[in-house]
């Protein structure tokens, strides 16, 4: 099915951002430091190069099939049945995604806001939010990311200027202090997060013109490795890498440290504010997504209805998936990895050689 | 002949929905003739009124009228002879028609007429173009044919002439009736700037937009709604800038209303936005036409209705409630900080008291230490939450507000004083309220008046106590909540097409320079893209002025 | 009517929200005691006391009927209430026992800790670092004794310690550590920490001479509120430094240790130098440079020593100016800025040397001996003391760290991690082994800079402006 109303290019690319960054800046340093230590800033990038090969097959597929969908051409290069149940496995594994934030976003705010409300009610109140959102159509999500979008800059900005004086450049020194390796995995650990640009071949379809989605993809990527690298680069300057693996969400503390002399401190709650509103769209750019994805495959003429049900489930899902904080970061650790590669990387790969050698391509829309 | 048409004439009259009018002729300066909206007429069990024609037989013709303006007390009907020959009679409404001018140049030019031509032109031609030509005074004069287009002539203070042996009538404009002068418009006063306001007479509102932009460009569609007020409405665009699809639009809506009357401009303004929902208002309204004149020139189109001296402009973006007339004529680094300083005042008006309450209440660790103890301290004893404080004291303000507003202007002032000094000194002393809560509140008054719109003002008056609430209940994850819902909700208008946020979502550089800042005159080269789009150069490049080289000419170069 | 129906869930909704939530996180302002300063200490039988100071609003904001009144003597601005617990976490739930309000511990403005509990580690700060409300941005302090005696401190300039503290510490005259600071040395395994210590006046032991012990003895058990008035101290000062070993308290450096240990850290950024007058006799060195070492509590703060202001503040209250006018050294005094220190790490074999460059500007400020600042060669020769002081300094600090404490409070081993990764991997299991063997090369240029408003040469002579020239070119 298709939707009416097209984003412009450079709102495909923000959105880009926003599907990666929020979550990214919370819980990644933390994570990436964990691993790559002092060198977490060159792992961003080396993810981000990494990333670049998906984003080379979405622009190839998106080359192809003009127009269509990740779900759409998953049946054009797959025929009806396969076609479906690849389709199906996207869906669900941008199911399972949303799933994940709504958990990761409720679970940080249950730790470091408002420890005594129910996880469950901030994952039903932004889902419900980003319901009404994603009802509205990807033109609204879009034209919402670009009122947030110069907030967001702004708020880093500042956050990373102030906290100049608590930095300390000496942190990131010694350079690749165990080899290569260990900069790899964090890499790895850097994929889950950067491998969603995958969701571009979704929206991606509604970019006009169709052919600057490379354009797109381009300072997409460029920009979500700049400010992921700002801010790891900015937790490892402040905190230094031995602190930054202890901090959980190192983000977070990032602007808790920063003081503006003695009148602004503790801005940390403006963080948050532009934080939930990062969250939300991604959030509710996934739900979009899922929704478009489910109405392809079941063939339905229209994808609002599903939104609410899909965002409901959504919710059910983010409350049993984790038993606790632990697992979450864990899964973050061990199983996304593999799992983001497999859908995220391997299934767009093998659609594009598939198309490839059955030579397909749909240019006339 | 009062037996058999009586009743269907009454019907005809009252019907809900007339037919579309069979157009009179029209003059061309002449755009009084509007065109009740076309509706399924068919079923109607009675002809419409366009359908009485007149008839040759003026006993007739003024029969029926007689019954159509039965009980009329101010509808004066006047029989006379043209040139002694004719028998004409004078159709006009007391008050609305100029007496004078009826009187004296009217009929005394009419009875004299000289006898043989009156003659002729009864025997002869019968033609009514003819009596134009050779006997009347006046030049602004319509055909009628009909008995709906002479009755609403006739309503609208025009003079109908109806000859006998003519099957049709003429229309006189002697329109003239009291109303008002053109004065300072109070809503939005300016401290530079054009003084002239629009009033309720559509005619000297359109004569005020006329007059600033002199060009045949200029159009002004008359559109006639409400079945019983009969209001005119003028659609008015300059055609070269105006995107026609937005007039085709504008159009379209106008006349697929139905309604039994129009009293305000918010009656249209209700009847044709694209949100009715929305909490916001999507279409301007002013009551000064420079600015009317400004937003033309834009590619806006304006909507005038008579009896109510504030136009519409359409479409509307959110920016431009927080534009003041006032912006363009003053010098533009002042102009700048002032449409930042509204900005913040639209935003405090929006969120001061919510934040107030989620600081105090849930997120006490931003508040400097000295300001904690401080808040505390003021807070010992106050025997609500603060989420209550705080909304007992919004009311309050909102009720002095009210009451300041409606009651006549010297009790008025008396009364907001004894509400802000006696009240908020006597809540403070008897410790109901904390003195920092009455300083937000006055604050958030003191922005909300801020805003220039008014309309948008009562906007976020609303959408405050619902932050409110939010931020008493969840802190700032609420206001974020309702700030998210509301910055979806405002992506989600559009005001006839054109995005509501427009030039910031989406994104579009070149018209920044009229939002947070005024970028000087010179620098504004365009018109709003998403509007003005058909002709975006407004003005030549360079503009910016210079002085002149050097009082001591340069070396001349290269002459030789 | 559908559209009408929604706005109404809709309102309906938004207003019954405060009701539906009840009270998730939300604590009216005036439920709170801010909590603004922190001790901890140990208690008997392995257990810990936490003991908090709170601010009593009313006194310190002054109600809205505050009126006239006011005046007189500063009131208590808080209250000092402590409880015993296992931890923290069972000592702050047995203080929500004690405390008609609901703790808040974001304002909190430092963290003392008492020498029983260093000595026994920092794992019980982990309630500060995993707490949400807690900052790491919080300054930490340590004490000898006990360090809920510090929080006792009567009102002075402001009201409450919290603020006396963190108030001393943004003079700049020791070191700052915070949270984040102390996380960072402690978790790095080429660091130790090392915090500035809070000295009381008159000093615990001081004060159970006085008492005979029973006033520390009654207050040593169960939950009762701390702080008599007998036993308060009267004044305190920031000066020398608790180090620690890992994350146990090693032993104590005193005020000239801790500076030496700034300027190894390269934490000083300004202060004062005071050396004796090259070129003049003896006595005055001496008299100079034991000015900060002397080991009496009241010339702690004597103007001789001058290099820390801070110090005097707090404690030359009621010193005789006179004492220090009678000897009547010749000294100056230097007062530097823009200081940086650079340490570098050379591995030859398995040694290890660390040279550390300390470069810097300095300004003369005070001279009280036969000083003539014109003079390229005297001016030259302060410069050369000054370094001189500074270097001793330094040594003293790495002397002690080296061959009393055996802990690298330097961070020196970081430095060698950063420069050298592969053989800091082949020692960092046993740094603070270690380190005693690594050298260190201090290296100080300090350069004078500017004489000040004055050039006039102070001395014997007087202000007669010829004379002293003449002197000052006969030298």
């Amino acid at each position: 099915m298709r939707e009416e109303g097209y984003i412009s290019p450079r709102q495909a690319s923000v959105l880009l951002w926003f599907a990666i960054l929020p979550t990214a800046i919370l819980f990644l340093p933390a994570l990436l430091t964990l691993r790559a230590r002092q060198d977490s800033w060159l792992a961003v990038i080396l993810a981000t190069l990494a990333a670049g090969i998906p984003a080379l097959v979405i622009y190839l597929l998106a080359l192809r099939f003009p127009h269509y969908t990740l779900f759409q051409y998953c049946e054009l290069i797959l025929g009806h049945l396969a076609g479906k149940i690849v389709a199906m496995v996207f869906v669900l594994a941008f199911f399972l995604l949303n799933a994940v934030v709504i958990r990761e976003f409720s679970e940080f705010l249950t730790t470091a806001v408002m420890p005594e409300t129910p996880f469950l009610f901030f994952a039903c109140s932004i889902v419900a939010v980003a319901v009404y959102a994603a009802r509205n159509g990807l033109e609204v999500i879009a034209r919402c990311t670009d009122f947030i979008m110069p907030l967001l800059v702004a708020f880093f900005v500042v956050i990373l200027l102030f906290a100049t004086p608590e930095m300390s450049l000496r942190n990131i020194l010694p350079f690749l202090e165990n080899g290569i390796r260990p900069v790899l995995g964090g890499s790895l650990i850097t994929w889950p997060f950067m491998g969603q640009v995958i969701i571009l071949a979704t929206y991606g379809a509604f970019v006009n013109p169709p052919r600057s989605l490379g354009w797109s993809l381009i300072t997409g990527l460029l920009g979500i490795a700049f400010f992921l690298g700002l801010v790891t680069m900015g937790v490892i300057l402040v905190f230094g890498a031995c602190e930054a693996t202890s901090l959980t969400f190192a983000g977070y503390n990032l602007a808790r440290v920063v003081s503006l002399g003695q009148f602004l401190e503790r801005i940390e709650v403006l963080f948050l504010a532009i934080w939930v509103a990062g969250v939300f769209i991604k959030i509710a750019l996934n739900l979009y997504v899922v929704a478009l994805g489910l109405a392809t495959v079941t063939g339905l003429k229209e994808y609002r209805p599903l939104v609410a049900p899909l965002g409901a489930l959504n919710v059910a899902l983010a409350a049993y998936m984790y038993r606790n904080i632990s697992e979450i970061r864990q899964d973050l650790l061990t199983v996304e990895p593999g799992w983001t590669l497999t859908w995220q990387f391997i299934l767009p790969l093998l659609l594009l050689l598939v198309a490839w050698v059955r030579g397909q391509r749909r240019t006339g829309a | 002949m009062p037996g058999p048409y009586r009743r269907p004439l009454r019907a005809a009259l009252f019907r809900r929905r007339p037919k579309p009018a069979q157009q009179g002729k029209q003059d061309n300066n002449k755009d009084k003739q509007g065109q009740p909206g076309g509706g399924n007429s068919h079923t109607a069990p009675y002809p419409s009124l366009e359908e009485y024609r007149l008839t040759a037989e003026l006993k007739l013709n003024l029969e029926q009228l007689q019954t159509i303006f039965a009980r009329c007390s101010d509808v004066i009907r006047r029989d006379f002879y043209l040139g002694q020959a004719i028998k004409v009679a004078l159709i006009y409404i007391d008050g609305l028609a100029d007496k004078k001018l009826i009187e004296d140049t009217l009929v005394r030019t009419l009875q004299q007429a000289p006898e043989e031509l009156a003659r002729s032109l009864a025997e002869r031609t019968r033609d009514l173009t003819a009596v134009m030509e050779m006997v009347m005074p006046m030049t602004d004069v319509a055909v009628v044919d009909n008995m709906g287009s002479l009755v609403k002539h006739v309503l609208n203070g025009d003079t109908v002439l109806i000859l006998n042996g003519f099957n049709k009538g003429l229309a006189l404009s002697t329109r003239a009736w009291e109303h008002r002068a053109v004065e300072e418009p109070i809503t939005e006063s300016v401290v530079r700037g054009p003084r002239e306001s629009f009033i309720e007479s559509l005619r000297t509102n359109t004569t005020l937009i006329r007059r600033r932009l002199k060009t045949p460009s200029l159009k002004m569609e008359t559109v006639c709604l409400g079945r019983y007020t009969m209001t005119n409405i003028v659609l008015t665009y300059i055609e070269d800038l105006a995107d026609p699809a937005v007039v085709r639009e504008v159009r379209r809506r106008l006349e697929s209303i139905q309604i039994d009357g129009v009293l305000e401009s918010a009656y249209i303004e209700e009847l044709i936005e694209d949100n009715p929902d929305s909490p916001f208002p999507q279409i301007d309204h002013t009551e000064r036409p420079d600015k009317v004149a400004a937003a033309l020139l834009e590619g806006r189109v304006g909507i005038l209705i008579d009896g109510t001296p504030f136009a519409l402009i359409v479409p509307t973006v959110f920016v431009q409630f927080i534009q003041a007339s006032e912006d363009y004529y003053e010098r533009y680094y002042l102009s700048s900080f002032l449409r930042l300083a509204r900005f913040v005042a639209l935003n405090i008006a929006l969120l001061l008291p919510a934040v107030y309450v989620a600081v105090t209440t849930f997120h006490q660790e931003m508040l400097p230490t000295n300001l904690l103890v401080k808040v505390a301290s003021q807070r010992e004893g106050i025997p609500f939450p603060a989420l209550v404080e705080a909304l007992m004291l919004e009311l309050t303000f909102e009720l002095l507000r009210e009451a300041g507003v409606r009651l006549p202007r010297p009790v008025g002032q008396a009364l907001s004083i004894v509400g802000a000094l006696v009240i908020g000194e006597a809540a403070v002393s008897a410790s109901l309220v904390s003195p920092a809560m009455v300083i937000v509140v006055a604050m958030t008054g003191i922005s909300s008046f801020a805003t220039p719109s008014y309309s948008m003002a009562i906007t976020l008056r609303l959408l405050r106590f619902i932050m409110l609430i939010l931020a008493g209940t969840f802190g700032f994850y609420g206001i974020m909540l309702g700030l998210l819902a509301i910055l979806v909700h405002l992506n989600t208008l559009r005001s006839f097409g054109v995005p509501y946020l427009a030039p910031v979502a989406p994104w579009n550089f070149s018209d920044f320079k009229d939002v947070l800042v005024r970028v000087p005159r010179w620098a504004m080269n365009s018109r709003p893209s998403q509007i003005g789009y058909r002709d975006p150069v407004r003005q030549g490049a360079g503009l910016k002025p210079k002085p002149p080289a050097s009082s001591n000419p340069a070396p001349e170069r290269g002459k030789s | 009517m559908i559209w009408y129906r929604r706005v109404l869930a809709v309102l309906l909704l938004v207003l019954g929200l405060p009701a539906l939530s009840g009270c998730w996180s939300r604590h009216e302002i005036e439920e709170l005691a801010i909590i603004m300063a922190v001790a901890l200490d140990s208690a008997p039988g392995g257990q810990v006391r936490l003991t908090t100071f709170i601010v009593i609003p009313r006194a310190v904001g002054g109600g809205p009927s505050m009126g006239g009144g006011g005046g007189g003597e500063p009131k208590k601005a808080g209250e000092v209430v402590s409880a015993v617990g296992s931890d923290f976490a069972q000592a702050t739930r047995r203080l929500e026992g004690q405390v008609p309000r609901r703790l808040f511990w974001a304002q909190n403005r430092v963290i003392i800790i008492g020498e029983d509990l260093a000595r026994r580690g920092l794992n019980y700060l982990d309630l500060f670092l995993r707490d949400r409300q807690m900052r790491l941005t919080t300054p930490i302090l340590i004490t000898r004794g006990e360090a809920r005696k510090v929080l006792d401190l009567p009102p002075g300039i402001e009201l409450n310690p919290g603020t006396i503290l963190t108030g001393i510490l943004r003079n700049r005259t020791t070191f700052k550590v915070e949270l984040k600071d102390l996380l960072a040395m402690w978790e790095a395994p080429g660091d130790n920490p090392a915090l500035p210590e809070v000295v009381m006046t008159p000093t615990p032991e001081q004060e159970s001479q006085e008492t005979g012990g029973e006033g520390r003895d009654a207050k040593g058990g169960g939950n009762e509120r701390g702080g008599k008035g007998k036993t308060q101290p009267e004044a305190v000062v920031i000066k020398g430094a608790g180090a620690f070993r890992y994350d146990r308290l090693a032993g104590w450096l005193d005020e000239k240790e801790a500076n030496g240990l700034m300027w190894l850290r390269g934490e000083v950024k300004e202060g004062v130098v005071t050396v004796p007058l090259p070129g003049t006799t003896g006595t005055g060195q001496g008299q100079g440079m034991a000015g900060g070492l002397s080991p009496t509590p009241g010339e702690g703060g004597s103007p001789g020593q001058g290099q820390k202001p801070g110090a005097e503040k707090g404690g030359s209250r009621d010193l005789p100016r006179a004492q220090t006018a009678l000897s009547a050294p010749a000294q100056a005094s230097v007062v530097f800025h823009r200081v940086s220190a650079k340490t570098r790490a050379r591995v030859q074999g398995q040694q290890v040397t660390f040279m550390v460059e300390i470069r810097g500007q300095g300004d003369l400020i005070e001279v009280t001996g036969n000083f003539n600042p014109d003079n390229l060669e005297q001016l030259l020769a302060l410069q050369e003391a000054v370094n001189k002081a500074i270097e001793e300094r330094a040594l003293l600090a790495l002397r002690k760290a080296q061959q009393e404490l055996q802990a690298d409070i330097f961070g020196f081993g970081e430095i060698l991690h950063r420069s050298n990764p592969r053989y800091w991997h082949q020692v960092q299991d046993y740094w603070n082994e270690e380190f005693p063997r690594a050298r260190v090369q201090v290296q100080v240029e300090l350069q004078l800079r500017r004489t000040g408003m004055t050039s006039r040469t102070p001395g014997r002579v007087g202000a007669v402006g010829g004379k002293v020239s003449t002197q000052g070119t006969a030298r």
